[in-house]
Order: C-alpha cells, then structure tokens, then sequence
C-alpha cells in the first residue's frame, strides 16, 4: 500500500520504520529538513519538506494514490486539517493523532461528521495502559480483544510463581475450570510457540490468553500476588497524568498527583476535586517519602523527562515495595528497558506507531478478510490475531484436532457468542465465532492461512 | 565498514555483468566468430562474483561511507573483468589499453585507442557499444532493481552512482526508483532503434548506436564514426542523444502527467537555452569563416553546429566531420560544453547544468549580499529555497573539478604534446565526453598517448563518471577503518 505520513518526529519515524518494514511504499513530509535526513538516510521512503496541509507539497508527495494518509505532528489542528484535505481530495483512509484532552471529547464528531477514520492519541493509550496494569499489577502487560472480556496478558516469571520447573500440560490440569491458555513464552530473547511438555522455568515471559476473572484464579494458583493498586501516587501532571487521574478517580482511589509548576498543579485541581494534588519537587527524595511513598500500592512518574521518570523510578523499586510503572518517550532504546528495575515501562509513541500498523495491516488484508485485532509484541516475535470465522468449509465445522495447523502457530482461543473457550482437540469452530491465533509467522490475513 | 557487505554487491555486479555479456556473447554467434572472447570472461567472472556474492553477509544496511566505496570499487572490478574480451581477441595486447577502453566505455567516455574498428569481431564492438548503456544508468542502479542484498538502505548506491547535486527518489521505494529509472530508460531505447531502423540504419550498426546514444557515450562502428551515415540517422542520433542528456526525473513527471511541472524545470530550460545559443553562435561562425570545409550552404552549417553542439553536451562524442578545421571560436564553444555538459540524472556528463544554475544563482546572491551585507536571501531552484549546504557542496564540486583537470593536465604533458592535445584530451575525459581537439580530435584516437597518460585519464574518466567522491572516498585512510 501506499502511504504518506506527515510529521517526522519519534512517532512519524517509527511509524515508517514500520511500515516500510511490512512492505509498504512511504512517503514523509516533515517542515525540518533535519528530521527529514535522518528518516531518509536510515529508511526506504521518500521524503519531503514542507507544512502536512499544504496541498501541493501533499500532491508532491503522492497523495492522489494513497491508500492510507497518517498525521502525527506535534499540532493537533495541522494533523485534523491535513486529514479533512487529504479526505476531501482521495478519499483514503486518514489518521490523525489528537492529544489535547479538549478534543478527546469529540473524537467520535472527528469520525463520523469529519470522516476521519482513526483518531489516536498516544497519551490516552498509555494511560489506559496503566490502568491496566494497575488492576493487574502483577503482569507486565496487558491487553483487551475487542470486545473487552478476554484479555491478552505477559507475566514475567518470578521466583514466587509456583509452576517454574512444571510442564504447561501439568499447569493446565492445576488449573482445570479456569479459561486460561499459556500460549507464547520469551526465553533469553527467543520466542518460543509452547507445547504440551513444555517446561516454565524462571525468568521466562510467558503470554496468557484468559478472560478477565480467570486470569486472577490463575495467578492466585501460581501463587502470584495480585492487589490491584489502590493508593496511587503520580509524579508530572501532563496528559498521560490527566488521563489517567480521570481513569482512576472515577473508579474511586486515592491518587495523589506531585507537580513543581503552579499552574498545572491548579489545572488539575479545577478538573479533579477527588484527586490530592501536590506542588513541589517529585523527584526529590525526601519529598517523595515525605507524600507517602513507602505507603503507596504504586508510583507513576511521568515527568515530561525520560531520565527524571528513569531515575525515580529505580530509587521507588528499591526503597519501596510499590508496583512502579513509568514510561519513556523516546523509541530508541526500548531494548534496554528490560534490563531497568522497573516493573513495567510505557513507550506511549511506540504504542502509537504500532496501533497504526496493526490498522494499516488489518486495512490491508482488505474488505474480504476478517481480521479484527492485531498485537504485535515489539519485544518479541509473536503477532496475535484475532479473525472472525467466515464460512470456510476448510476451517469451520471440524473438530480442531483435525486440522492440519502450522508448526509455528497455536490455537488460543475460540469466542462464540461472547464466550471464550480454550479450544480441545474436540473444540469445532463456527461461523461467526472469533477465533484467537498466536503465531510467530509474520503477516497472517485470513483463517485459511493457519493451515498448513 | 563492512567488507563482507561490499564483497556481495562486488559479487552480485559480477555475475550480473556476465549475464550481461550473453548479449555481445550472442552477437558473436549469430556473426559466426570466436566465442571464447566472451566465455572466459563470464566464467572468470562467475566464478569470482559467486564466491563473494554467495559467502557474504545478508540483511546489512548500507551506510553512505559503504555506498561510496562500494561503488568506486565495483566500478574498477567491472572495468578489469570487462577489458579482457579485448585482451583474448587480440584486438589489444597492452592491458593499459584494454582498460582505457573499458572505462571509456563503462563510463560512457567514448574516448578509444583502437584505430581500425571495422576490422574487429562484431560481438567485441557491440560489447563495447553495451558498455555505454550499462554505464550510463549505472550497473549499482541496474541491480538495486533487480536484487536485494541489503535492507532498506539500497538508496545509498543509487545516490553513489547517480549524478546531479541532488538525488532524490522518484516513487518511495529505492528498487521501485531503479525499476523505474530503466524502464524509461529501455523504452527511449527501444524507440531510438525503432527510428533508426526506420531510418534504414543497418540493424547491427542500429543496435550499437542505440546503445552509444543511450549511454551518451559515443563509440561507433565505423572508422569514420558517424560520417558516412545519411543525413536524417545523423539527425535522429543527435536528437536521442539530446533525449538521454535530460534529467529522468522530467521524463517520470511527464508519465506521472505532470507536464506542466516538468516542462517548467529551470535545468531543462537552461540546457535547451545553451544548445540553442551555443548551435547559433557556431553556424555564424562557420558560415562567416567559411574555412573551406564549408559546404552545402547555411543549413548544412546549421545541421554540423547543431549535431556537435548536442553531441558535445550531452558529451556523447559522436563525430560526422575533423572538428580540427573549425574556426577557433566554435572549438573553443565546444571546449566550453564539454565543461558544462547535460542534465544532472541524465546519463550524460560534464558538471551538469543543475550545478551551472546553482553556481550562476550563488554568485548572483553573493553579489547581492556584497552589496548589502545586512540581506538574507536564499537561493530557489524551481521555485523551492536551496538549503545553503547543497550549495556548499557544489561550489566544492566545480572546484574540485578544476583541481583534477589541472592536476592530470600537468601529468599529461608529460608526453610532450601540444597544448590543445593536453588539456583537452583531460577535459574530455573527465567530462565523459570522448574526442578532444588535435590528435584525439574528432576523427582522431588516444592510440599515441602514453601508458602513465592513458591511465591519468582512465582515473579521471571514473572520478568524472562518478562524480568524484566515490572514487575519492577509497584514497581516505579513515574510510577503510572499521569504526
């Protein structure tokens, strides 16, 4: 396909670094020729210099045969105005990244009045992340499949978890009754698609498939601690901070938000009565304990610095028993992270550039193919896809164990009529169920491409 | 650095160039002639590129430093590999010679030291035609289209080995741009030799000049070049070359349909502007000299200014007359044309004109400035501001252009020729343009030049071709450190 991206930054970037390595033909548009260089020098696109809404620098840049059209400047109204034009002249499809949490408000007036077909918004996403994590504070990550209920999630294998040294078929039969699905394990940076005899051994991240209650049952049998977080501190009141203290206070806990500018420290005050907020020095330690970090269920820094968020962190993890997720704006060191001492970090721009991938993919497959969620573990080598089944006789109506799947993919999960089953031998699969694959083969577009 | 990256492009140009001598290799055989002139070769050279090509690393990005040396060296192995059809035929025996040729020929030069042409095998005259057009869109192009040795960063070898100030891409995708870039550049040929058959040019001689006009490159068949053809093939060389001598980014444009755009190019307008001016000048002169080679009248006089004008500047160098005898000023036009050459992105020579426009513009905004240090101003090429560093690296460029030819001048003559033999045989070299004035005239060869001259001017053609830095590049001791 082809697309043209406008704004270079870290999420422009790696959204075409992306991109261009699933096969698509790039253009950028970028008003520094600095950033242009860099993207240019390093990766197979073709760049220009100029403003996104421009429209001549955007018919330049290929606009009349795009198929896709992506704005992620820094400038919310630029990204919506280049889409409105880009959608006036080709009617392709256009995304735009908006933040400012004014417009989070209208972002289905965006879709559906403006016809602008995505709206992302990085700091939104991270936020909802961390919540996330901080319902499950024992995972690293987690993710939702569509509909909300079954939830993709990492555990990283530590020394309380009861299974290290049991085979999965063992860990299965412990948790009989329970809808859970050990479907992918990173060991030493390999990502390893687990059979039955497959044996956990500490260290290893391993991926479960499972709905929402069964993923508690199944860490309270490994012998996983798992409170969810109810004393939150925060450190920086910038958007992530404002959606997340949304998040959090309208599930009713104690947040506590640190900032040493007056005049944010008074904006949150305005939005969020049911939020403490504190002026003064996050990053400082005594001022830290002195806000309750010994006490607290978990600490979030999220300065608009990468190496203040980094530090606090380290010194919260080793003086505090709080579950401590941060997160780091730039990209290109995410590889480093999981050496830190931190329990989960958040790259909100990486996790931009990859919802739009997994949309560019999914648009991809085309109007005949049923994929409906993608993840992509930038960490690993796993994609996890879910298709919604079609009436393909080689697919559907035949007991699973008859199927002659792929050797790199495994079966995680079939959702027939809004539950989720983990699939036996015996499991058949129906139209219209959602069918759940974890595979390491990249580019998976139909449910016919599982078999061999 | 990484040598086993190199190692594989070298490789794959090899075996990529013995596919390429099936052609010459098939000429050979519908003519009836020895065979082994071009078996050897593509065994040497399948043997030597399948080993590098096949141990090297995959998946490596090319950085510039690498695009850059890559490129200087593929086109020195090349040039080896593709001298020996002349070494085994014995057309040659002095291996200097055999590479002056090929150069010549790779680097769409044209310069020759073969003085009878039409006894030599027709397979060894149509390799060294297919040279022109192998070089002049460059090989590293013609294989980023076809292969992929490394990721992503293909672009980095079609910028070593494209021409102009700028090199941009044309669609997104660095094998896409190659892709295109032959394709326009296999269409214009192939409508070239269609004209020229129709023209009733003999189909071998047809197919050689396609390939000579193509390349801007310049050897002919004949002894006489191209003076015995008639009148209208002459006509229709000289305006294919003039085609080739344009950018391909204006030819893509105009595919595209963007005609208008295209057609409004500042580089374009400039070069038909000196064709024009420069064909003007010399058929006044001519006429006025009337130097006793004058015949046929004012249009022929035009016909002769307008075919060496274009086959000049374009540096082509076909011939269809001894230069020699012109007036003093129309030589020293040409002299100048060789300097100033064709279109940046063309496969022509010279500084290119795009440089010539940046410069004219420069001095324009220095003078500006001078007058009044407290202006900003920026230069604007086609309507878009010019970043101040390509404007740094041109005025370098021409700058280091004067350096070499000075340079090599004064190890030329050494030789003890005269000085319109000296500076132009340096000249044209350097700008790939092939004839010069005196003994290398027109009609004349490299054939007297010494072994130390002939490989001055094979280096020049090669850091002409390539515009000076790839070749360069290998002659810093930093380039080859691995850090």
């Amino acid at each position: 396909m082809n697309a043209v991206i406008v704004g270079c930054g870290k999420v422009g970037s790696e959204l075409a670094r992306t991109l261009v390595n699933d096969g698509h033909s790039v253009s950028v548009i970028d008003n520094q020729q600095k950033s242009l260089d860099e993207v240019a020098g390093d990766l197979d696109v073709m760049a220009f210099l100029g403003n996104g809404a421009d429209i001549e620098v955007l018919e330049e840049a290929g606009l009349d045969d795009a198929d896709i059209f992506i704005s992620v400047t820094t400038s919310d109204e630029l990204n919506l105005l280049a889409c409105l034009m880009a959608k006036e002249e080709t009617r392709c499809e256009t995304i735009a990244r908006v933040r400012n949490p004014l417009y989070s408000k209208e972002v289905e007036y965006f879709k559906e009045k403006l016809g602008i077909s995505k709206i992302i918004n990085p700091e939104s996403l991270a936020a909802v992340e961390i919540f996330n994590l901080l319902e499950f504070p024992a995972l690293s990550r987690i993710d939702f499949f569509e509909d909300g209920n079954v939830i993709i999630a990492v555990l990283h294998v530590g020394r309380e978890f009861r299974y290290i040294g049991q085979s999965l078929e063992q860990i299965t039969g412990d948790n009989r009754g329970t809808k859970t699905l050990v479907c992918a394990v990173v060991r030493n940076g390999e990502s390893i698609i687990p059979r039955g005899d497959f044996v956990i051994r500490e260290g290893d991240d391993i991926t479960i498939v499972a709905t929402r209650e069964d993923i508690r049952r199944f860490l309270k049998n490994a012998g996983v601690k798992n409170v969810p977080a109810d004393n939150i501190l925060i450190v920086g009141a910038g958007t992530i901070s404002y959606y997340l203290v949304k998040l959090l206070t309208q599930k009713g806990k104690r947040v506590r938000v640190i900032d040493n500018d007056m005049k944010k420290c008074n904006y949150f005050s305005e939005h969020f009565p049911e939020a403490e907020v504190i002026f003064g020095d996050g990053t400082d330690r005594r001022f830290l304990a002195k806000q309750g970090l010994m006490r607290a269920d978990a600490f979030i820094p999220l300065t608009g610095i990468d190496e203040e968020n980094l530090v606090t962190a380290t010194y919260a993890k080793s003086y505090s028993d709080a579950k401590v997720i941060t997160k780091i704006s730039r990209t290109d060191m995410s590889d480093l992270i999981k050496t830190l001492n931190v329990d989960s970090v958040v790259l909100p721009k990486l996790l931009c550039a990859d919802i739009i991938a997994q949309y560019v993919r999914a648009k991809e497959a085309g109007a005949g193919s049923n994929l409906a969620t993608l993840y992509r573990y930038l960490d690993s080598a796993f994609e996890i896809v879910e298709f919604k089944a079609d009436a393909d006789k080689r697919v559907t109506g035949i007991p699973v164990k008859d199927l002659k799947l792929k050797k790199n993919l495994i079966l995680a999960g079939i959702i027939s009529n809004k539950t989720y089953t983990v699939p036996t031998g015996n499991s058949v699969i129906k139209e219209n169920d959602y069918v759940i694959v974890v595979t390491t083969e990249k580019g998976l577009t139909s449910l016919s491409g599982m078999l061999e | 650095m990484n040598p086993k990256l190199i190692g594989k492009i070298i490789g794959g140009a090899l075996l990529l160039e013995a596919v390429l001598m099936l052609l010459p290799l098939g000429c050979s055989v519908v003519h009836g002639e020895d065979l082994k002139l071009f078996v050897i070769p593509m065994l040497i050279e399948g043997a030597i590129g399948g080993i590098l090509y096949f141990i090297a690393d995959k998946d490596r990005d090319i950085v510039s430093r690498e695009g850059f040396i890559s490129t200087g060296l593929t086109w020195i192995t090349l040039s080896l590999t593709g001298m020996l059809p002349f070494l085994i035929s014995g057309a040659m025996t002095n291996p200097i010679d055999a590479f002056f040729e090929t150069v010549s020929g790779f680097t769409t030069t044209g310069a020759t030291v073969l003085t009878d042409l039409e006894s030599l095998p027709k397979g060894l005259l149509m390799w060294r035609s297919f040279l022109h057009w192998i070089g002049g869109m460059g090989i590293l192009v013609f294989m980023s289209a076809i292969m992929h040795f490394a990721r992503g960063s293909q672009i980095n070898l079609v910028k070593a080995e494209s021409t102009g100030p700028i090199v941009s891409k044309l669609v997104p995708k660095a094998d896409s741009t190659a892709k295109v870039l032959y394709g326009i550049y296999t269409a214009m040929s192939v409508i070239t030799l269609i004209i020229l058959l129709i023209l009733k040019m003999p189909l071998f001689d047809a197919i050689c000049l396609t390939f000579s006009a193509a390349g801007t490159g310049g050897f002919g068949v004949l002894n006489d070049s191209c003076a015995s053809y008639t009148i209208a093939q002459q006509v229709a060389l000289n305006t294919a070359t003039m085609f080739f001598g344009v950018s391909f980014t204006l030819y893509f444009l105009i595919l595209m349909g963007k005609f208008k755009l295209a057609v409004k190019n500042e580089e374009l307008r400039l070069y038909l502007l000196i064709f024009a001016l420069a064909t003007i000048f010399i058929t006044v002169d001519l006429m006025a000299q009337g130097d006793g080679t004058v015949n046929g009248g004012p249009l022929m006089a035009l016909h002769r200014a307008a075919f060496n004008v274009g086959t000049i500047m374009t540096t082509t160098g076909f011939a269809i007359e001894d230069c020699n005898y012109w007036p003093g000023f129309s030589q020293c036009i040409l002299v100048i044309l060789m300097i100033s050459g064709a279109c940046a992105g063309s496969t022509g020579g010279g500084i290119k004109v795009s440089r010539l426009n940046i410069m004219l513009k420069a001095f324009n905004k220095e003078m500006a400035i001078h007058l009044r240090p407290e202006q900003v101003k920026k230069i604007h090429i086609d309507g878009k501001p010019v970043e101040d560093s390509v404007i740094r690296n041109t005025g370098t460029f021409c700058f280091l252009w004067m350096f070499f030819i000075i340079m090599s001048i004064l190890v030329v003559s050494i030789d003890g020729k005269e000085w319109n033999a000296t500076i132009t045989s340096v000249i044209s070299a350097f700008g790939n343009v092939g004839p010069g004035f005196g003994e290398n005239g027109t009609m004349g060869n490299y054939s007297s030049f010494s072994n130390l001259s002939k490989l001055v001017l094979s280096a020049d053609m090669l850091i002409g071709r390539l515009e000076i830095y790839p070749i360069l590049a290998m002659f810093k001791r930093n380039t080859w450190k691995c850090f």
